[in-house]
């Protein structure tokens, strides 16, 4: 089957159309990032990596904890929707769930947060009634440029349905990730888990780089592909919808059988 | 600074700023070529070079400036001196209000190319400079190592401290380049670059705003080859970036000493500089030999002449930046073409180049009274050209690169929504601020009540009055290969002149899955003959006539298909009206097939001429016939699309009256 990659331009293209995040969140100078992935979900990593270098790059303080400072505005990334509950201090809540996130979660998070506040970042223009939408890409693309696309390798990655980054990350890097979640709050919590986060994104990026191609039905991964100048053999209409959506050479996919 | 000869030569508004060690040589005889040429020539010695530049000093060759010697800096390899040189050269030429275009060279580069040949490399409106992706840099070029871990500058082959230290620096950790870089991305390329003063002075202004970007690239290695390719990069001058003034040979880790052995490859590069030359190796062989090729009677056509004996006519086109262009292939258009350039003017555009084929009827002399339109001839045969096609790219790709342009026929006007009372102008801004490259559209076929040979329509005439009706196609649209990846068909013509063309037909769905089966063997498909048996389609109305020109555009067939660019997800789409059916349809029927000069031995007009043959009374006007009453119209019957964030854009920018 065809694939394709999309070109640097278009990647960097992606990158600046997040420079709009910032002045969706009202000029806050310190966000709050809630509904984080699981500890050992690579594209949900790789998109809170995305996050946080994108609000760094503005300058933009972070905090992961409720309790760890005054953010006056937050950004939900498709996790736990009670994450949203006692947001009470933050004058915007950037909806941001993965492009391919199932649609009850963003209902169950929506539910719990007044609407009047909230903003939902989608790579497609669903109106939604009484809710703001912001068309923005994944916020992985914010990484563009800062991962190295080497050693080259050869051959395909296949990341269907039915294989998990978990079966090809090193059982110790996902350990690692997993302890960080039950440490007790605290000092040293956001850079344990950032430094897990990192841990895991290398991991899966030197396995990412060790083929030139990559078979996947999910967004994440193929954004992670095309992150390291991987070529992308797509299947599904998730991945077909947002590549359709943000690239204007189409990544050829066909549906899943 | 010595004293300055008169103005002139090829080179006049260029800087060259120098950046010299101790090569005193062939940096003579690199000021010389350049100052005969009108350069100007902006020197930086190496702190440490204190003897060549005392000689240099003493006889300094005129249209020369030589840094002083208490702003010079000690350059150590791959260290950030060589950035701070090379922005006190910047600073230095801007000073000088005739400088157009600045151009960073060494004192090991010589020119390859005669004046006028580097004049007009240089002078094409773009920024040389190579710009790679830093992450996609294979390990042995650092990658983005040069840009994580601090590196003490100077050669690291000479001294083992040095390369032991910066071997380790990333012991110290990864910077946060994200952070340091403040979202741009890190890019890398040849230190030898060429840019226009326009963009020399915004990036300039943006390091005078911005001094963090200084501190950051403090702590790259070897930052002189990153520093203003990520500046760039970020800019808006990225739109327009052209090849890199300078061609050298890399072996190793680094440029090879090169002589008159390679000029001939040097030259060939097209390129007009190249390094790094060596004048005491073979003094006299090399001297002669660059003198020979910088003389201007050497001088061989441009790489980027026009094809096929396209020249202008009158003053070629020099679009400011910010115009909006168009672009039409003519021939025999006086009938439609004075209604088409007032169409085209009323819509906001800014400047026209017309490429006439051989026209007879007054088409040229019509495009030559109008001062915004660029005439070219076009001798050459328009079926040998892609049907315009070549023509149109080598134009589009000379002229038009970072403008918006509409590539029309003179037959078909743009309408899009709301465009009788908002101007193109503000539709570009509108696709701009989408991150779109192209406004997609449906060809439309307008013509008039009565029988075509009974309309009195005059040149300058209002063409939707003259043939107002239009009926409502049903689209039916495929797959493509090539961008917009879907055309679409059906309408009125398919109706009257190509009925067999709908696939609903048994007939040409067997057609259709027989040929289909054919092409699963690999030796049919390649065959000539077998895709000759392909079952016809009817015209294609899919249209993508506004694009954003940038390297890497091209038209493929015609404006229906485009190399990839870039569309925005909620995007508005425009119609093209299509006046072909005008009194003059049999006449232009019968030339088109008597030339062949159209696509498939003009088959499309062998059709028409059949249907006007058998019914000299043809008219298109039935009972399904629409009177076209304005862009709402269509937009309420679906042939294009507006959006919300398009009502929005323009309700608060009516139409730009046209100068």
């Amino acid at each position: 089957m065809p694939c394709c990659v999309p070109g640097h331009d278009e990647m960097e293209r992606l990158k600046r159309r997040l420079d709009r995040v910032p002045s969706l969140l009202g000029g806050a100078e310190r966000v709050l990032l809630c509904g984080l992935p699981a500890a050992d979900d690579v594209e949900g990593a790789l998109r809170a990596e995305g996050v946080v270098a994108l609000l760094s790059a503005h300058g933009l303080r972070i905090q992961e904890s409720l309790h760890a400072g005054r953010a006056t505005a937050a950004i939900w990334l498709g996790g736990d929707p009670l994450a949203l509950r006692g947001l009470d201090m933050a004058e915007h809540i950037l909806l941001w769930p993965a492009a391919d996130a199932p649609v009850e979660t963003l209902d169950a998070a929506m539910a719990l947060a007044d609407p009047f506040r909230l903003i939902l970042a989608s790579h497609a223009q669903v109106p939604i009634p009484g809710l703001r939408t912001e068309l923005l890409p994944e916020p992985a693309h914010a990484l563009w440029g800062l991962l190295d696309h080497h050693p080259r390798g050869t051959g395909v990655l296949d990341l269907r349905a039915g294989r998990v980054w978990a079966d090809l990350l090193p059982p110790a890097r996902l350990s690692f990730a997993r302890r960080v979640e039950w440490l007790p709050r605290g000092a040293g919590l956001r850079t344990a888990r950032r430094l897990a986060r990192r841990r895991l994104v290398e991991a899966a990026r030197r396995i990412l780089t060790a083929h030139a191609e990559v078979e996947t039905d999910r967004v994440g991964t193929s954004v992670f592909a095309a992150l390291l100048g991987r070529r992308i053999r797509g299947h599904g209409a998730a991945v077909e919808g947002y590549w359709r959506a943000w690239s204007p050479a189409p990544v050829r996919t066909k549906q899943a059988a | 600074m010595s004293a300055l000869p008169p103005q002139g030569g090829p080179l006049t508004g260029l800087a060259c700023l120098i950046l010299a060690h101790d090569n005193a040589p062939p940096l003579r005889l690199l000021l010389k070529i350049l100052g005969e040429a009108g350069a100007r020539s902006f020197l930086h010695f190496d702190a440490r070079a204190r003897r060549p530049r005392a000689m240099l000093e003493a006889s300094l060759p005129d249209r020369t400036t030589l840094l002083p010697a208490e702003r010079s800096r000690r350059i150590a390899w791959g260290g950030f001196a060589m950035v701070e040189a090379t922005i006190a050269l910047m600073r230095e030429a801007l000073a000088d209000p005739d400088t157009r275009h600045l151009c960073l060279l060494s004192g090991a580069h010589l020119p390859v190319q005669p004046p006028p040949r580097i004049a007009a490399f240089l002078f094409d409106g773009y920024e040389h400079m190579e710009v790679r992706l830093a992450a996609a840099e294979p390990p042995e070029r650092e990658s983005l190592r040069r840009f994580w871990y601090r590196g003490l500058p100077g050669r690291e082959a000479d001294r083992l401290l040095l390369r032991t230290l910066n071997r380790n620096a990333w012991r110290l950790g990864k910077r946060d380049l994200a952070r340091g870089l403040r979202g741009m991305t890190p890019m890398v390329g040849s230190q030898w670059w060429h840019m226009t003063a326009a963009c020399a002075r915004d990036l300039l202004g943006f390091l005078d705003t911005n001094p963090w970007y200084q501190t950051f690239f403090r702590q790259v290695r070897i930052p002189d080859e990153s520093f203003f390719q990520t500046l760039l990069y970020a800019s808006p001058h990225a739109a327009r970036l052209g090849e890199p003034p300078s061609w050298q040979r890399i072996g190793g880790f680094g440029a090879t000493i090169i002589g008159a052995a390679e000029l001939r490859e040097a030259q060939t590069s097209g390129r007009p500089f190249a390094r790094k030359f060596d004048l005491t190796r073979e003094p006299a062989a090399l001297r002669d030999a660059i003198e020979t090729a910088t003389e201007p009677s050497t001088r061989r056509p441009a790489t980027t002449a026009l094809p096929d004996g396209l020249a202008p006519i009158g003053t070629p086109p020099a679009p400011r930046a910010g115009e909006i262009l168009a672009i039409l292939v003519t021939r025999n258009e006086a009938l439609r073409l004075p209604s088409a350039l007032q169409h085209l003017r009323a819509l906001g555009v800014d400047r026209a180049i017309l490429v006439d084929n051989r026209s007879e009827d007054g088409t040229r002399e019509i495009a030559a009274e109008q001062p915004w339109v660029h005439l070219f001839d076009a001798p050459g045969s328009y079926a040998a050209s892609n049907f315009g096609v070549d023509w149109a790219n080598a134009l589009l790709h000379r002229y038009a690169r970072g403008h918006w342009v509409l590539v029309v026929d003179a037959d078909e006007l743009l309408v899009f929504p709301g465009s009788g009372h908002t101007s193109l102008r503000t539709l570009c801004a509108h696709l701009d601020s989408l991150g779109s490259e192209a406004l997609p559209t449906v060809l439309l076929d307008c013509f008039p009540e009565a029988p075509l040979h009974a309309l009195r329509f005059e040149p300058g005439d209002d063409l939707v009055a003259a043939a107002p009706f239009f009926e409502p196609p049903r689209l039916r649209r495929e797959r493509a290969e090539h961008f917009p990846y879907e055309q679409s068909f059906g309408g009125l013509r398919e109706r009257l002149f190509f009925p067999e063309a709908d696939p609903s037909r048994p007939s040409r769905l067997l057609h259709q899955r027989l040929y289909n089966l054919g092409w699963r063997i690999p030796p049919l498909r390649a065959s000539g003959w077998y895709r000759a048996l392909a079952p016809r389609r009817s015209p294609n109305l899919t249209k993508v006539p506004l694009v954003k020109w940038r390297l890497g555009a091209r038209l493929i067939s015609s404006t229906h298909m485009l190399a990839p660019m870039a569309l925005a997800p909620e995007q508005p789409s425009g119609v093209l009206l299509h006046f072909k059916f005008l009194q003059d349809f049999q006449e232009r029927a019968e030339d088109a097939v008597a030339r062949g000069a159209h696509f498939d031995g003009s088959r499309e007009y062998r059709r028409y001429l059949e249907a006007l043959r058998a019914d000299p009374t043809f008219r298109l006007y039935s009972a399904r016939s629409l009177r076209y009453a304005g862009p709402d119209q269509l937009v309420a019957l679906e042939l294009m699309r507006d959006t919300p964030a398009w009502r929005v854009a323009r309700a608060g920018h009516p139409a730009a009256q046209p100068a």
